[in-house]
Parts: structure tokens; C-alpha cells; sequence
């Protein structure tokens, strides 16, 4: 849930927001701060209450079937059904989306809906086509990543902005599901009361106490991956896009959301917004990633180990290019070390989990060097695995790494030579 | 044309067309319920809006009037037949359930 006040004068706005199965949280809040004095208003950049007597106010929350979810206003078929509303002894107070908020004036007012149609409009509402889009969405993006896997294990699954780009889609499809679902059962159960003629209540806070629901659990686990990739990303333009994009959706949101356009240029403004924002993805990532994925020339001093600290050498090291992926599952180290002479090229892959290992040498190994001729140096490298294939270069599997050295002039490393290199990768 | 929906009708649903053997405004038709059913049918506004467009969408009853939001409307010939149907039904299910129910008296 969406937390934070700011306070003007006698009015305020509350960032809160609440879903079509629970409209009667929402009802609730309202009446609850009445009851302090605050009266809502109307929607604004979130929900506006205006300072007055505390009164004992009864408020509808109203899923309406004709609304769309573009609506940042009340269209004209809300204010149709408004008319009959008043007309009923329910002031209208305002609508945004498929959500309409009355407040009773008339005591003896019918009430808006029969308890069954509130549930099912409640249902539509939670249930309708565009969440069902969202969630084929969310579904096709988080197979992409995961497809992916198929081909590039090796250069996926260490990577922070795969791992984050996989959890978010995979979440958001799990999330989505689950509300869906929430929606359909709630609403079964809730039809059931509402047929033997008992009284229903759509929400989880009848007892004015917080009830923890999925989608706080939700928001919770979203916010808490965005966190994590922060964290985990040494990449300061990768941060910087993904800041950017969260700043531009919500300024969007927020501007969207003050302005309140009619249906048609609602849809009109977020359709370029969208198209905007992709351009701007796509842009923005083609400048930052490079061919080799995420990285730069690290500068002359970035790799671990260079030519000269294994073997004799008058070569003068030009340039050096590192890359370095991390995540939960380990790390993926790449150097390319360029000499006026010769070059060193050396993966490092570092991981707990034996699986994850097992794969990365099944495919660097194993099915990309199977049918050459390599030769058994297990002994020297004092390793679980260690091979010297035809152009020398060595494959070496330890239980907690694998590291995969690339000398162009094709030497035979000594013992003491990859003691020094073992060292200087840490992989003792 | 009439659908399935509206083979057998519901309390609010034949008390609204009741209501619109006269024309009538969408927002006075709660009121006239009331008064048909001698305040005992109340038609809520969120049900009645819905019902109305359902009807005019399956040629139950048509608009007559439309100034500005308020509408007014009034019961076809489709609605007439649907509604005599429906009384006639409920007839028949008086007069049979006449004989055991005075029994029961």
C-alpha cells in the first residue's frame, strides 16, 4: 500500500490506494476519517480530503460496470448513473477509473446495489480484460527471460539486470495470478453469504484492523527487488536508467493523475507516453551495453592478472577490458588484456551452487570442445577438472569456480606459473 | 429481441416495466416502484441503471426523451408481451397454488 501525507492549509492529500475487492476498505477509510474531521474531496495526484466537523459518514464505494479504466474523471454514463444515485439520497462525490464514491445524505436511502451485484461487479471489475491483458503480458515477458536461458546460460545467470528483469516479470505474472484468483474465490465465497441473504463485506478490514493481502505482499516483494538491484549493480548508467524510468512513470502518473483528462485523451496521452518510454529503453540500453554485455575499458590497473605477472615479458600492456556480472547465484569475471605483443582473455565464474557450475562447464566444455584434442592437467592446477585444448587454452573446474585462461602465444603453463595465476584470481 | 434472460422475470425487473407501461424518467422509476408495490419493492439506483440499459439493449423498452442526462423511457410491444407473459405466469401459479394454500389456512 501506498503510504504519505502532505498537508496544505485545510486540505490533504493521502497517497493510499485500494483495489476493486476491497471496496469496502475503501468505504471504510472514508467514513474513518469523517470521523476525523477530514472529508474526501475528490482524486487528485491521490485522494483529497477537505478539513471540516467530524461527522459519522456513511460512504459507498461503487465498482461501475460502464466506467473504463481510463477513466481519470467521471464520464458521462458515471454522471448518468450519478443522476439516479442522488436521486436515491446518495450525493455523489467523484469517480476515477471504475471506482464511484457516494455519501449518503438520506437515511432511509436504498441502498446503491443488491449485495449480489456488488460482487459482481466488484469481480468484473478485478477480473476484466485488462488485467487478463496485464497478465498475458507479464506471463510472455517473464517466459522471454526465462527462454533465454536455453541458449546464453553462461552469460545470464550471474547477471544482476537478467536476475531483476526475470523476478520482476515472474513476480508480477505470480502476483497478478494470484489476484485473479483472489478475485474469483472471494467472490464465490462472498455471492454464496450474499444469496442466503447475509451481509457482505468487500475487503479485508471489516474489523478495522490490517489484514496483510497479496497485493501488499506483492508491493512489498516488488519494491524489496528493486532495492536488491540496486544494490547489486556496479553499473552506474544501468541504475541511472532504471531510476530514470521509475522517476518518468511516476511523474507520468502523477501528472496524469492532477490533469484528470476526459476517456479519449487519456488514452491518447499514455498510448505516447508508452511509446515514448520503449523508444527511450531501447535507446538508452543499445548505448549503455556494449557487445560483450555490461562493461567498459576498466583501465590498465582493472584486471587481476596480466601478462607480465605469470611470465617473463618486455610486452607493454595497451588496454584492458573488464566485465563483471554478480548476483545471488555468484559471479561471472571477464578480462581481455591487451599487450603490444600478446593477449590474455580469462573468465572467472564463481558459485555455491554445484548446478549452476555443472551447466556453465557442460556448456563451455564440454559440448564446445568435445570433439578437439585436450589434454589432462588436473594435476597441476590442482583442481576437481582441468584441460589444455589445442589453441591452449585451459578449462579448470574447482568446486566452487571454474576459470577458463586464454594465453595467444599458446604457452604450456608451468606449476609455478599457475600457482602465481591462481593467486592472482583467487582461486586457492 | 428479448433474450433468454428475460424468460422469467425478476421482482425488480417486472416491477420496472410495470413502472414504464407509462412513460416515465429513468430517475423518477424508483419512486413509481415504490408507489406500484406499495412500498414494498425498492429498486436501488445501481440496479435500476443497470436493468435499463439491458432492456433498452434487447428492445424491452425504448428511450423516448433525452435532455441532457435525464432520459425518459417507455415499454415496447417486445416488453408488453414479456410482461403479460410474466403476469399470466404468475397467475397460473396463484390458481395452482390457490386450493393447497387454503388448505393450509
Amino acid at each position: 500500500m501506498l503510504g504519505g501525507d502532505s498537508m496544505k492549509a485545510k486540505v490533504k492529500t493521502v497517497l493510499k490506494g485500494f483495489d476493486y475487492m476491497h471496496c469496502d476498505d475503501f468505504a471504510k477509510y472514508l467514513s474513518d476519517m469523517a470521523a476525523k474531521g477530514w472529508h474526501f474531496k475528490e482524486w487528485g495526484a491521490g485522494l483529497k480530503f477537505e478539513k471540516g466537523e467530524p461527522e459519522q459518514a456513511v460512504y459507498a464505494v461503487e465498482v461501475f460496470q460502464k466506467a473504463s479504466e481510463n477513466d481519470m474523471r467521471p464520464e458521462p454514463k458515471t454522471q448518468e448513473f450519478a443522476e439516479y444515485c442522488e436521486a436515491a439520497g446518495w450525493k455523489f462525490i467523484d469517480a476515477k477509473q471504475k471506482f464511484c464514491i457516494f455519501k449518503k445524505i438520506d437515511q432511509n436511502a436504498t441502498d446503491l446495489f443488491t449485495s449480489e451485484e456488488r460482487v459482481d461487479n466488484a469481480r468484473k471489475g478485478a477480473v476484466s480484460g485488462s488485467a487478463i491483458v496485464l497478465l498475458v503480458m507479464y506471463g510472455l515477458n517473464a517466459l522471454l527471460q526465462w527462454s533465454g536461458f536455453s541458449s546464453m546460460f553462461e552469460s545470464r545467470i550471474f547477471s544482476a539486470q537478467v536476475f531483476f528483469q526475470i523476478s520482476i516479470w515472474t513476480v508480477m505474472f505470480i502476483g497478478q495470478s494470484l489476484l485473479l484468483l483472489y478475485a474469483l474465490i472471494k467472490s464465490k465465497q462472498l455471492k454464496k453469504k450474499a444469496r442466503l441473504g447475509e451481509k457482505i463485506y468487500i475487503g479485508s478490514r471489516e474489523d478495522g484492523k490490517y489484514h496483510m493481502n497479496i497485493r501488499d505482499v506483492y508491493m512489498v516483494i516488488l519494491i524489496g527487488l528493486l532495492m536488491y538491484y540496486f544494490f547489486m549493480v556496479d553499473e552506474i548508467a544501468l541504475i541511472f536508467l532504471n531510476v530514470a524510468i521509475i522517476v518518468g512513470m511516476t511523474i507520468f502518473a502523477f501528472v496524469l493523475n492532477k490533469i484528470r483528462p476526459e476517456r479519449d485523451t487519456s488514452i491518447i496521452i499514455q498510448v505516447i507516453f508508452s511509446i515514448v518510454l520503449v523508444m527511450s529503453i531501447v535507446f538508452f540500453t543499445m548505448m549503455i551495453f556494449t557487445e560483450d554485455g555490461v562493461g567498459s575499458d576498466a583501465g590498465k590497473e582493472s584486471a587481476p592478472l596480466m601478462t607480465t605477472d605469470y611470465r617473463e615479458s618486455n610486452d607493454v600492456i595497451e588496454d584492458v577490458s573488464s566485465y563483471l556480472d554478480k548476483n545471488i547465484f555468484g559471479s561471472r569475471s571477464r578480462y581481455f588484456v591487451f599487450g603490444e605483443k600478446h593477449a590474455i582473455i580469462y573468465n572467472v565464474y564463481k558459485s555455491e551452487y554445484a548446478w549452476i557450475l555443472d551447466r556453465i562447464w557442460k556448456e563451455e566444455f564440454i559440448e564446445q570442445k568435445s570433439n578437439e584434442e585436450v589434454v589432462d592437467c588436473t594435476t597441476d592446477w590442482n583442481a576437481e577438472k582441468a584441460f589444455r585444448n589445442s589453441v591452449g587454452t585451459y578449462y579448470v573446474r574447482y568446486e566452487n569456480a571454474i576459470l577458463i585462461f586464454n594465453d595467444d602465444e599458446d604457452v604450456y603453463l608451468s606449476k609455478e606459473q599457475i600457482d602465481i595465476i591462481l593467486e592472482k584470481l583467487e582461486l586457492r | 429481441m428479448a433474450r433468454e434472460q428475460f424468460q422469467t422475470l425478476t421482482e425488480p425487473m417486472y416491477y420496472i416495466l410495470l413502472a414504464l407501461t407509462e412513460e416515465c424518467c429513468g430517475v423518477d422509476i424508483m419512486e413509481k416502484v415504490k408507489e406500484i408495490s406499495h412500498d414494498r419493492v425498492l429498486v436501488g439506483p445501481g440496479t435500476l441503471y443497470a436493468m435499463l440499459a439491458k432492456f433498452e439493449e434487447n428492445g424491452v423498452i425504448q428511450m423516448t426523451t433525452s435532455e441532457g442526462r435525464r432520459k425518459s423511457y417507455i415499454i415496447t410491444d417486445v416488453g408488453s408481451k414479456m410482461l403479460k407473459k410474466e403476469y399470466d405466469r404468475l397467475m397460473t401459479m396463484v390458481e395452482d397454488g390457490q386450493l393447497f394454500c387454503l388448505v393450509l389456512d
